[in-house]
């Protein structure tokens, strides 16, 4: 039994349909159809939560409040402050974890003792140990960097271990038919075979770090987006605050479907 | 490159694991005794685990332990509830499921939190917002997880299920509902564990009481001594819970499966 499997010259409309924007459509349209009225239906309910109490700002109104503050306000200045610590701690921890990754993914005993107390600190909420930072490093740029560090930490170095870990065994092999000393075997097959998983956990070490930014920021920092919302919350400027919730939410929505756009673009340069 | 091949001993494991918790716990000790770590910063380990122990038969301390495992317990039980219908739902109607899916993983990266403001201004001041917000970090886990356990059942019992002509409900109860639970498991323990992450979490923030409220007020009110006992606690217990989900984990996925 033959199957014609039809190639993209012969089938422009087909090719043209797999390429570019038109990937992002499904091939079910009602998936498309509900992906789309996800976010209506969530800008629906705010709307709802607006109507029934006087204290919630509508959608519209908080838009413009917050072009407002962006323009005019130094609302721009924290966002950035914010934005500065959130790079720091997360390229900090991007660079840390490879080695981490290396170290406990290719050796079999490391990974066994150190796995348990990987999960126990997981289970710990980490904003508690904010206090201790700010005592040892001062309420600044580097306890919020920390937080941030320590956000991006777990998710990084877990993905990119698993992704050391689950390196084909066939490439190693091959890698070995070819006698490649250590460090080669290293750079050429494992290293390039462990990066998806890397960037994965690099676009959720990314938002977990943005959200412990802020965090720390609510409970005290000089400046960033979550003293806005504090400061905010504590004059009773409801709307403002709205409007850095807001900007918070839309700023780690984008950052992420930035991450997975060029996770995907990575994804198709190799594949 | 060596490959490990002969098993690796558990014993020699958890010795190696446990000497490197003594020994980075005995290394701070000392760091702090000999004034390397200045002890108006923290104080040496020792010290901390006296006042941990003293802080234990305290008011404050019980009041603080019954408000935190109070609000643990309701977010966790509502949202595990909440989650294992949404899941179930999810995969029953997989339109739904494959549209909500990235959306609920979004919760990750940001999480009910956000809603906060909007729970005060709906709800007022109180534990209700609080509550609310960590219900809503149970349930994703608890949704995701009971859905790709559903998933990943052995589609050949639905069809001896089928075969043996079973109602609706009995092929729920005696075989899926045996068959998906050892695999929903980690999605339950994952809620759990953000159940008292974000319950401590919140209560650090915006709370009047509770374990991570009093550690954020010691800091504030100068208190270092209650405060690093408070966080020794914390530590304490997020561990044991941890290692009590793990056991429990094991357990079911032993008599199970």
């Amino acid at each position: 039994m033959t199957v014609d499997i039809p190639v993209a010259s012969e089938r422009p409309d087909l090719a043209a349909r797999s390429a570019g924007i038109w990937r992002t459509i499904p091939d079910d349209p009602w998936l498309w159809v509900a992906r789309v009225l996800m976010p209506l239906v969530m800008l629906g309910l705010w709307e709802l939560a607006a109507h029934f109490s006087h204290l919630v700002p509508g959608v519209v109104p908080t838009v413009l409040t917050l072009a407002n503050e962006l323009s005019s306000g130094d609302l721009m200045g924290h966002a950035l402050s914010t934005g500065q610590a959130v790079l720091y701690g997360f390229v900090l921890a991007a660079a840390f974890s490879v080695p981490v990754a290396i170290a406990v993914g290719r050796n079999r005993f490391v990974y066994e003792v150190g796995e348990p107390l990987f999960a126990a600190a997981f289970a710990l909420p980490r904003v508690i140990l904010y206090p201790v930072m700010l005592s040892f490093l001062g309420v600044g740029l580097q306890s919020k960097t920390l937080m941030a560090f320590l956000g991006a930490f777990f998710p990084v170095v877990l993905m990119a271990t698993a992704g050391v870990r689950n390196v084909d065994e066939v490439l190693v092999r091959f890698g070995r038919t070819l006698e490649l000393n250590r460090r080669r075997m290293f750079l050429k097959i494992i290293l390039p075979a462990a990066v998806p998983s890397f960037l994965s956990g690099l676009r959720i070490g990314f938002s977990v770090s943005f959200v412990a930014v802020v965090v720390a920021e609510l409970f005290l920092a000089r400046d960033g987006l979550g003293v806005v919302i504090q400061r905010s919350y504590a004059r009773l400027q409801l709307d403002q605050m709205f409007a850095a919730v807001l900007l918070v939410t839309a700023a780690a929505f984008l950052g992420n479907v930035l991450l997975r756009f060029a996770e995907r673009r990575l994804h198709r340069s190799r594949a | 490159m060596t490959v490990q091949r002969q098993a690796m001993r558990p014993v020699r494991v958890r010795t190696v694991r446990w000497l490197v918790v003594i020994g980075a716990l005995i290394l701070l000790e000392l760091l702090v005794r000999i004034g390397v770590i200045d002890d108006r910063l923290v104080a040496p380990p020792t010290d901390i685990a006296r006042s941990a122990v003293e802080l234990a038969p305290t008011q404050q301390f019980l009041t603080d332990l019954v408000a935190t495992a109070t609000s643990v317990a309701v977010a966790f039980l509502v949202g595990a509830a909440l989650g294992v219908g949404l899941g179930m739902l999810l995969w029953r109607v997989r339109v739904l499921g494959k549209a909500l899916e990235p959306y609920l993983v979004t919760v990750y990266a940001l999480p009910t939190m956000v809603f906060y403001p909007m729970l005060l201004a709906v709800m007022g001041l109180g534990r209700g917002p609080l509550v609310l917000v960590a219900t809503g970090m149970v349930v994703v886990p608890v949704a995701l997880g009971t859905m790709i356990a559903l998933q990943s059942v052995n589609p050949t019992l639905f069809k001896v299920g089928r075969s043996l002509n079973c109602r609706r409900i009995d092929l729920f109860r005696k075989v899926i509902g045996p068959a998906a639970t050892p695999l929903a498991i980690p999605g339950l323990k994952l809620g759990f564990i953000y159940a008292v992450i974000w319950v401590i979490a919140m209560e650090f923030i915006v709370a009047t009481a509770g374990l991570g409220y009093r550690v954020g007020a010691d800091y504030r009110n100068f208190d270092t001594d209650n405060m690093y006992a408070y966080i020794l606690v914390i530590m304490v217990l997020s561990a044991a819970v941890n290692a009590l989900l793990t056991g429990v984990e094991r357990r079911v996925r032993r008599d199970m499966s």
